[in-house]
C-alpha cells in the first residue's frame, strides 16, 4: 500500500516533469533541425527490418527457391522444354501457403515452378527440389534408394540430415537459418551446386550417402 | 541464465524470452501448429502470405526467425527500455574497442577521457568511476568489489566474435542483482558453432594497431571449439594542458571457447581467456614533504584470466534449468596500489511454465571475492585483505492476465552481502499490447547499488596544503557504517512498429535517489602521517539524495535493401540534495542525439556514415564544452570472404574533449581526429 502511495505521489510530480521534458524535447528536435540533416532515400520495396524476425517457414521457403536457383540440373530432368520445376513437399507439410507464396511469379531455369505435396514414400521421381520435412527425414537410407538415379535435389528439415549423407540440411541456430551441403550426395545425383551455394554453407560435407556406400 | 546466452528480454521482463524474437511468434506457433495438425495442402492460406524470395542468400542467412520449439518473447513485449546492438552494426560502426561501439545504444553516455579510459553510465552519474551500471560478458561479472564499477581501460573483446550487446536503461535488479542501478549492459559472443573456420583481422593507424587470430573447428559431431589471440595498441595522445598524456596502451590475450551439443536437451559451453594488459596514465601524486604535489607517470599491469562454464539442460517445453560457474583471477601491479583479486560465482536458474497464464523463473547464486593490497602514496585500504561473500536468490513470475493483450510481472531479488547485509530488490512490470504494432509497458522497481570496498575501508590523500603556515593531509575514509543506495524507479514506454520498415521505441523514467554516498567533515584532525601538522578528514557516507527524469528515443527505418538508418536522442535532468561523492549531473549531458545511416553499394560496396551531438558537461570544474562529431566507413569486398575497410572517425574536428577527471589520477586527452584501415579475411 505504502508503495502504491509513493508510486501515485511520483506519478504526480513524474507529471510536471514529463511537462519540463515537453519543452526541452521540443528544443531537442529544433537542434536536431538545425543539424540540417535530411533525408534523401525515399522508399523502396520493403525489407525485412533488422531484428524483426520472421516465420522460420518463409525464410525456408525463400531458401528453397534460391537452393533450385544456385543448383544446375542435367537436361534430361525436364521431360521437355515446357516442362515446369517442380518442387515436392514430403510429408505433413509445415509451409502452408508460405511457399506457393514465395513462388508466385518465379521462374526457375527459364520454367515455371508448381509444387506437388506427396503423403509418404514412395515419393514420385519427378520433384527436382524435394523438402523432406520432420516425419521423414529419419527415413533418409529408404529415401535415397527410393531416389537413386533421379535428380532430385534432397533438403531435409533437420540438423543431421547432410552430415547423414542427405544434400542439403537446414540448420536452426542462434535464431537464424543456416544450411549444410553434402556435396558428394548431390554429384551422385547428377547435380552441379553453385561454388556460391557452396561458401555460404555452415558446412559442405564430401562423404557419400549411407545407402549409396558398397 | 544469467549465464548462458541469455537474452536481455527475458530477463527484465518476464523470462519467456531467450533469444530476441520476433514479432510474428503468435502467427507462427498458430500457423505451424495448423499445418501439422491438419490437412497442409488444404491449410487455409492467410491472406496476403509474406514471400521472401526476392533476397539473396546472403540476406536470407541474416534474417532472423522465430523459433516454435520454445517459448519466446518478443522484443515489442519486453517491459524495459532495451537495445540490441547486432554484430552486423558493430562491423559496421567501425570501432575498435568495446565502449565505442556501446555509444550506438541511444541514451547510454560513453565518453572517452584517454586512449584507453573510458566513462560509462546509463540516465546520469557518469565516471569513470561509474557505480551504477552492471557490465556482463557471457554471464561473468566486469564489476570490480573495489568501486562498484567497470575498468574499462582492461575490457577488450574479439569484435568480430560478438554475437550483440543487449542494452538495458534502468533498474534491472530483480534478476541481475545488485549493481544494475541505472542499467545493465550484457556482452554476448558468438557460440563455437559459429565462428568456424580462420579469421584473420588486422589494421591500424598512427595511433592505434589491432591485430586478431582465431580459429574454429569442429571437435566432435556435435562439438565446436575455437581459439583466438588479439593484440591491440594505442599510442599516446595529447593531454589537454598540451603536454604529452603518456597514456599509451597494450593489451594482449588469447583465449577459447568450446560449445558441446550432444542431444537436444543439453547444451554445455566452456570458454576461458588469459590476458596481459599495460596502461599508462599520469597521475597526481601527494607528498607531506617539498614537492608536496607531483604529476607521476603510472603504468598500471594486469594479468587477467578467467574460466567459465555453463550447462543449459532442458527438461520439457516448458522446463529449463541453467547451470553457471566461474572463476576469475584478476591481479593488477600499480604504483598506487597493486591488487590480487579472485572471484568464484556459482548460479543456478529454473525457468518453467505453470499452466498457460503463468511464466516462473527462479535462481540462487553465491559469489566469493577475495583481495589483497599492496599500496603507496597516500592510498590503503584496512584490512589490507579481504573475503567477502555475496548470497542471492530470486523468483520473477510472468502472468498473463488478458491473453496476447496484458500481462503483469513481479518479481523480488533478495541478496544478502557482508558490507550492508540483506537487499530487496522488487519490480512490478505491466505490459499493454493493444494491437500487434504497439505495445505500453510500465514499471516501478527498486534496486540497490552495495557498497565498494573503498567506500569501505579506504584511507586516501586528496591533496597535501603546503605550508606556510602549516602543512595540512586532507584524506578521505571509508566508513564501517556505509550501506547501500537505493533507487527506486519508475518507467513508461511505448513501441510502435509504424511500417513494415519503420519503427519507434520511447521510454521515459523518473528515478529517486536515496543513501547515496556522499561524505561528511570530520574537521582538523591530529595528523596521522608523520610530517603532516593535521588532517583533515572526510568520511563517506549516505547523506546524500537524487532525483532524476528523462526521455530516450529511438527509430529504425530501412527504406530499401540496400540502406538503414538509425536514430536516436536522450535527453535527462537530475538534482542532487548533499554533496554525492560521483557528481550525478555534472558528468552527464543534458542531450544527447546521434543517426547512423547504412548503404550496400553495390554487391561489394559498404559505405557507413555516423553523426553524433553530445551536450556540454555542466560541472564547472570540468569545462566539456558540447560536440558534434561525426564517424564515415567504406568497406570493400572483392571477394565474400575478404574485407578492406577504411574508417574515420571525429571527421568534424582535429580533435575535441569528451571528458575530464576531477579526481586525483587522470590527466583528460584530447581526441584526435583518426583515419584508419583494416583488412578481414576468413578462410
Amino acid at each position: 500500500m505504502v508503495l502504491l502511495i509513493q508510486c501515485l505521489r511520483a506519478h504526480r510530480s513524474g507529471a510536471h516533469s514529463r511537462l519540463g521534458a515537453g519543452a526541452r524535447l521540443r528544443r531537442l528536435l529544433l537542434g536536431v533541425a538545425r543539424l540540417g540533416i535530411v533525408v534523401l532515400i525515399l522508399a523502396g520495396h520493403p525489407l525485412p527490418v533488422r531484428g524483426q524476425a520472421k516465420d522460420p517457414f518463409v525464410v525456408k521457403a525463400a531458401f528453397l527457391c534460391n537452393f533450385a536457383k544456385f543448383t544446375e540440373w542435367p537436361a534430361e530432368a525436364f521431360s521437355d522444354a515446357k516442362a515446369p520445376f517442380v518442387i515436392g513437399v514430403l510429408g505433413e507439410d509445415p509451409f502452408g501457403s508460405k511457399l506457393d507464396a514465395a513462388i508466385k511469379g518465379l521462374e526457375l531455369h527459364g520454367r515455371p515452378v508448381v509444387i506437388r505435396r506427396f503423403a509418404g514414400i514412395p515419393a514420385p521421381k519427378e520433384a527436382h527440389l524435394l523438402f523432406v520435412g520432420a516425419d521423414f527425414v529419419r527415413k533418409l537410407e529408404q529415401l535415397e534408394s527410393e531416389l537413386r538415379g533421379s535428380r532430385t535435389l534432397i533438403v531435409g528439415d533437420a540438423r543431421t540430415f547432410a552430415q547423414e549423407g542427405g544434400m542439403i540440411a537446414f540448420v536452426e541456430r542462434d535464431g537464424a537459418i543456416h544450411f549444410e551441403v553434402n556435396l558428394a550426395s548431390a554429384d551422385t545425383a547428377g547435380l552441379k551446386l553453385n561454388s556460391g551455394l557452396l561458401k555460404l554453407a555452415d558446412h559442405v560435407y564430401k562423404n557419400p550417402a549411407k545407402a549409396s556406400n558398397p | 541464465m544469467r549465464a548462458k546466452d541469455r537474452s536481455t528480454a527475458c530477463c527484465v521482463g518476464g523470462g519467456a524470452a531467450r533469444r530476441f524474437v520476433g514479432r510474428q511468434w503468435r502467427a507462427a506457433v498458430t500457423t505451424t501448429a495448423l499445418a501439422l495438425a491438419l490437412i497442409p495442402a488444404t491449410a487455409a492460406p492467410a491472406a496476403a502470405e509474406e514471400s521472401l524470395s526476392h533476397l539473396s542468400l546472403e540476406e536470407l542467412l541474416q534474417v532472423k526467425v522465430t523459433s516454435v520449439s520454445k517459448k519466446e518473447q518478443r522484443l515489442g513485449d519486453t517491459p524495459a527500455a532495451v537495445f540490441v546492438i547486432s554484430d552486423e552494426e558493430i562491423r559496421r560502426s567501425g570501432v575498435t574497442s568495446l565502449p565505442d561501439a556501446l555509444r550506438m545504444a541511444p541514451g547510454l553516455e560513453v565518453a572517452q577521457l584517454t586512449g584507453s579510459r573510458w566513462a560509462v553510465s546509463a540516465r546520469g552519474f557518469n565516471h569513470i568511476y561509474a557505480n551504477k551500471l552492471l557490465v556482463l560478458e557471457d554471464g561473468r561479472s566486469l564489476y570490480t568489489p573495489l568501486f562498484s564499477g567497470t575498468e574499462w581501460e582492461l575490457q577488450d573483446v574479439v569484435l568480430e566474435d560478438l554475437s550483440r550487446v543487449e542494452v538495458i536503461r534502468g533498474p534491472g535488479g530483480t534478476i541481475w542483482g545488485a549493481n544494475a542501478v541505472n542499467g545493465v549492459i550484457n556482452i554476448l559472443s558468438k557460440s563455437a558453432k559459429e565462428t568456424q573456420g580462420t579469421l584473420l583481422s588486422f589494421g591500424g593507424s598512427p595511433w592505434e594497431t589491432f591485430s586478431t587470430v582465431r580459429y574454429g573447428f569442429q571437435t566432435g559431431t556435435n562439438s565446436w571449439l575455437r581459439i583466438y589471440a588479439k593484440y591491440h595498441r594505442i599510442e599516446d595522445l595529447t593531454a589537454v594542458d598540451g603536454s604529452d598524456a603518456e597514456d599509451e596502451s597494450q593489451r594482449a590475450f588469447g583465449g577459447f571457447r568450446w560449445d558441446w551439443e550432444p542431444d537436444a536437451q543439453n547444451r554445455l559451453t566452456l570458454e576461458g581467456e588469459a590476458g596481459y594488459t599495460r596502461v599508462s596514465s599520469r597521475t597526481m601524486v601527494y607528498d607531506v614533504v617539498p614537492p608536496y604535489a607531483s604529476d607521476v607517470q603510472q603504468i598500471a599491469r594486469n594479468t587477467p584470466a578467467h574460466l567459465l562454464g555453463r550447462w543449459l539442460h532442458t527438461l520439457s517445453d516448458s522446463s529449463e534449468l541453467t547451470f553457471q560457474s566461474y572463476y576469475d583471477h584478476a591481479p593488477a601491479e600499480g604504483v598506487l596500489v597493486s591488487e590480487k583479486r579472485e572471484t568464484v560465482d556459482l548460479e543456478m536458474e529454473h525457468h518453467l511454465g505453470l499452466g498457460s497464464r503463468n511464466d516462473l523463473i527462479w535462481g540462487l547464486g553465491y559469489r566469493l571475492h577475495a583481495d589483497s593490497f599492496t599500496f603507496g602514496h597516500g592510498f590503503s585500504l584496512s584490512p589490507v585483505s579481504r573475503r567477502s561473500q555475496l548470497f542471492s536468490s530470486f523468483v520473477q513470475d510472468e502472468l498473463t492476465l488478458v491473453p496476447e493483450r496484458l500481462k503483469f510481472t513481479a518479481g523480488v531479488k533478495l541478496e544478502h552481502n557482508d558490507y550492508s547485509g540483506w537487499e530487496a530488490q522488487p519490480s512490478g512490470r505491466l505490459t499493454w499490447t493493444p494491437g500487434e504494432k504497439h505495445t505500453l509497458w510500465g514499471a516501478v522497481s527498486q534496486a540497490v547499488r552495495t557498497p565498494s570496498r573503498v567506500e569501505r575501508d579506504v584511507r586516501l590523500r586528496l591533496a597535501v596544503i603546503p605550508p606556510p603556515p602549516s602543512t595540512i593531509e586532507a584524506v578521505i575514509l571509508g566508513s564501517p557504517a556505509i550501506q547501500g543506495e537505493h533507487l527506486l524507479a519508475y518507467e513508461l514506454g511505448y513501441r510502435w512498429q509504424a511500417l513494415s520498415t519503420l519503427s519507434f521505441d520511447v521510454a521515459g523514467y523518473y528515478n529517486r535517489y536515496s543513501d547515496v554516498v556522499g561524505s561528511t567533515s570530520l574537521g582538523l584532525l591530529p595528523p596521522s602521517t608523520p610530517g603532516a601538522d593535521a588532517e583533515a578528514a572526510q568520511v563517506f557516507d549516505n547523506n546524500a539524495s537524487a532525483e532524476a527524469y528523462g526521455v530516450e528515443l529511438s527509430t529504425q527505418w530501412s527504406p530499401a535493401s540496400w540502406n538503414r538508418w538509425t536514430a536516436g536522442g536522450s535527453y535527462q535532468e537530475i538534482h542532487s540534495h548533499g554533496a554525492p561523492a560521483l557528481t550525478p549531473h555534472g558528468n552527464s549531458p543534458s542531450y544527447q542525439f546521434q543517426i547512423q545511416s547504412h548503404f550496400d553499394l553495390g554487391d561489394q560496396v559498404e559505405l557507413d556514415l555516423w553523426g553524433r551531438y553530445v551536450d556540454r558537461l555542466a560541472d564547472l570544474t570540468l569545462q566539456v564544452p558540447a560536440y558534434v562529431t561525426a564517424d564515415a566507413r567504406v568497406a570493400w569486398r572483392p571477394r565474400p570472404n575478404l574485407e578492406i575497410s577504411l574508417v574515420g572517425q571525429n571527421l568534424l574536428q582535429p580533435r575535441h574533449v569528451e571528458f575530464r577527471a576531477t579526481d586525483i589520477v587522470q590527466t583528460s586527452a584530447y581526441i584526435p581526429r583518426t583515419l584508419y584501415g583494416k583488412v578481414t579475411w576468413s578462410f
